[in-house]
């Protein structure tokens, strides 16, 4: 999210906006908002509709739904191909932010790379930017889960032969394939759905803390797009338009200017892409470019990638005052546990500035602006 | 007691194996009940500070099985789903059937209290991936895979 705010209006408020952030979004075990309750059928509309269901019901508004990937619905999700399990796992954890490397982060633009382009995003210098990444929640394991059983047995019935159990799968045109993406789509507005909620709770924050009205505020969605999820795309390959599945795992969609899956007002630009760092050093947006189309099916980096184990990192902050170190830099930082801030100290991961000059380098995204966290809440 | 009795006692019931993108569990066994036992222990080990647990809820635990390796993957799956929708923290665990047909077992703990427990990782899901249950010098021992 971009905001009408400049860090400068924003000094000494930062604890503030963290410790509220805090209590509004829901992070650590068991927490959950009390004033949200769902019955069954609620539910099942959140699955079908995504972040539709959660404008309707009054988180965020109508102009958030045109900057969301797939308008923050995937079609042809069915809440039948999901099980009671799932549904009960996700029942408690909607509106929720998560543990690991989930987070809320207040940042700022730090440095502008292309003027034209951050002026159609609607971002420049200093200002205070917002960036929430959370996902599925229990709710897509628990997907995963169920159809992993499926996927063993029709491994075996199409004789598909696995080099690993958890590689298990089917034909995308079979029974189960094509239930499992009905299951998935679930799965992914129901992710729409829990970061529009976030980022709701991130809008009442702010006005809360700063006694601001939204129309002061602006904080406008920039854009919402998925990572680590399946796609029916059409893309040419070998001079030929195909209907193709595009698996993007550990990736996220980078589509060129044009495309017609990108909201208009970007359209002479390209796709947004949201590349977060760790805790400690920067994130950066992006944009799609032409190259990703053709060299990538239009894919680029989702993250900086982790080079410790949660462990070797929880081993080298020990003794150490991590969130100390962090606020010694600047960064306000809350988290649920001691535990999951310490297997987030900056070091554990590569260098996002070398990954995110790879990609712009290599040309399948290209960069736009940087952020650089403020303070940063985790589950 | 005597001195054979004693090394086995002695041995290692788990250790856990660091990757950068997952975490994994070796666990081992006398019999498959223990190992079963062990398995749930290591795994609660990762999530939480055991010793703060106390055994004040019991929850019973039924699984049809196909492989040892999927109830394997069943059992802490079965364990993590109660963690997530009840948010219970589970410390002692008794395996009373278990079979390549099905697994039978109890296990105690509490529900989550902030600021009386800690959450040391949090787990997302159980794996198949390497998943190995086999006999090993006159014991069991195992390999699961967690993506956290």
């Amino acid at each position: 999210m971009r905001s009408g705010l400049s860090r400068k209006d924003i000094q000494g408020r930062m604890k503030d906006l963290v410790d509220t952030l805090f209590i509004n979004i829901p992070s650590g075990v068991g927490s959950h908002r009390k004033d949200l309750k769902l019955n069954r059928e609620e539910q099942r509309q959140v699955l079908k509709k995504g972040a539709r269901w959660a404008v309707e019901k009054g988180f965020g508004t109508a102009k958030d739904i045109e900057h969301i990937e797939e308008l923050g619905c995937i079609e042809g999700a069915d809440p039948d191909r999901v099980s009671e399990r799932a549904m009960e796992r996700g029942k408690a954890q909607l509106g929720t932010l998560g543990s690991g490397n989930h987070f809320v982060e207040v940042g700022y633009v730090a440095e502008v790379f292309d003027n034209d382009v951050a002026r159609v995003l609607g971002l420049w210098k200093d200002q205070v930017t917002v960036l929430v990444h959370t996902g599925s929640r229990g709710f897509g394991h628990q997907v995963c889960d169920d159809y992993i059983r499926v996927m063993m047995d029709a491994a075996r019935k199409y004789q598909i032969e696995l080099p690993d159990p958890q590689l298990c799968c089917a034909p995308i045109s079979s029974p189960e394939g094509s239930r499992y993406l009905e299951a998935m789509a679930c799965a992914a507005n129901y992710a729409f759905t829990n970061r529009q909620m976030i980022s709701h709770w991130v809008r009442e924050t702010f006005e809360q803390v700063l006694q601001k009205s939204p129309r002061d505020l602006k904080l406008d969605l920039v854009y919402d797009v998925c990572h680590n999820i399946a796609k029916i795309e059409t893309h040419t390959v070998s001079g030929e338009k195909k209907k193709l599945c595009v698996h993007r795992k550990g990736a996220t969609r980078a589509f060129s200017p044009d495309h017609r899956d990108i909201p208009e007002d970007y359209r002479s630009i390209g796709q947004p892409v949201l590349i977060p760092g760790d805790m400690g050093r920067c994130s950066y947006v992006l944009i799609g470019t032409e190259r990703a189309m053709k060299e990538t099916f239009g894919s680029t980096c989702h993250g900086a990638g982790r080079v410790m184990s949660r462990h070797q990192a929880i081993k080298t902050a020990k003794g150490r005052a991590v969130v100390r170190e962090m606020e010694d830099k600047g960064i306000i930082v809350k988290g649920a546990s001691r535990g999951t801030i310490e297997e987030e100290i900056p070091e554990a991961y590569k260098d996002v500035n070398d990954v995110v000059n790879v990609v712009h380098h290599a040309g399948i995204s290209l960069k736009v602006v940087k952020l650089v966290p403020m303070g940063v809440i985790k589950g | 007691m005597d001195a054979g009795a004693k090394a086995k006692k002695r041995r290692k019931r788990f250790e856990i194996l660091d990757h950068t993108a997952d975490i994994g569990l070796i666990v081992y066994g006398e019999d498959l009940k223990e190992l079963f036992e062990n398995a749930a222990e290591a795994f609660f080990h990762l999530i939480t500070d055991l010793r703060r647990v106390r055994q004040k809820e019991e929850r019973q635990v039924e699984l049809k099985g196909e492989s040892l390796e999927r109830l394997m993957v069943d059992w802490l799956n079965e364990l993590l789903y109660l963690h997530d929708v009840e948010n219970l923290l589970f410390k002692k665990f008794k395996v009373e059937v278990i079979g390549e047909e099905g697994l039978r077992a109890k296990a105690k703990g509490e529900l989550f209290r902030e600021g009386a427990h800690v959450i040391k990782t949090g787990v997302k899901a159980v794996t198949h991936h390497q998943i190995q249950v086999k006999r090993e010098d006159g014991g069991w021992r195992a390999r699961v895979i967690l993506d956290i």
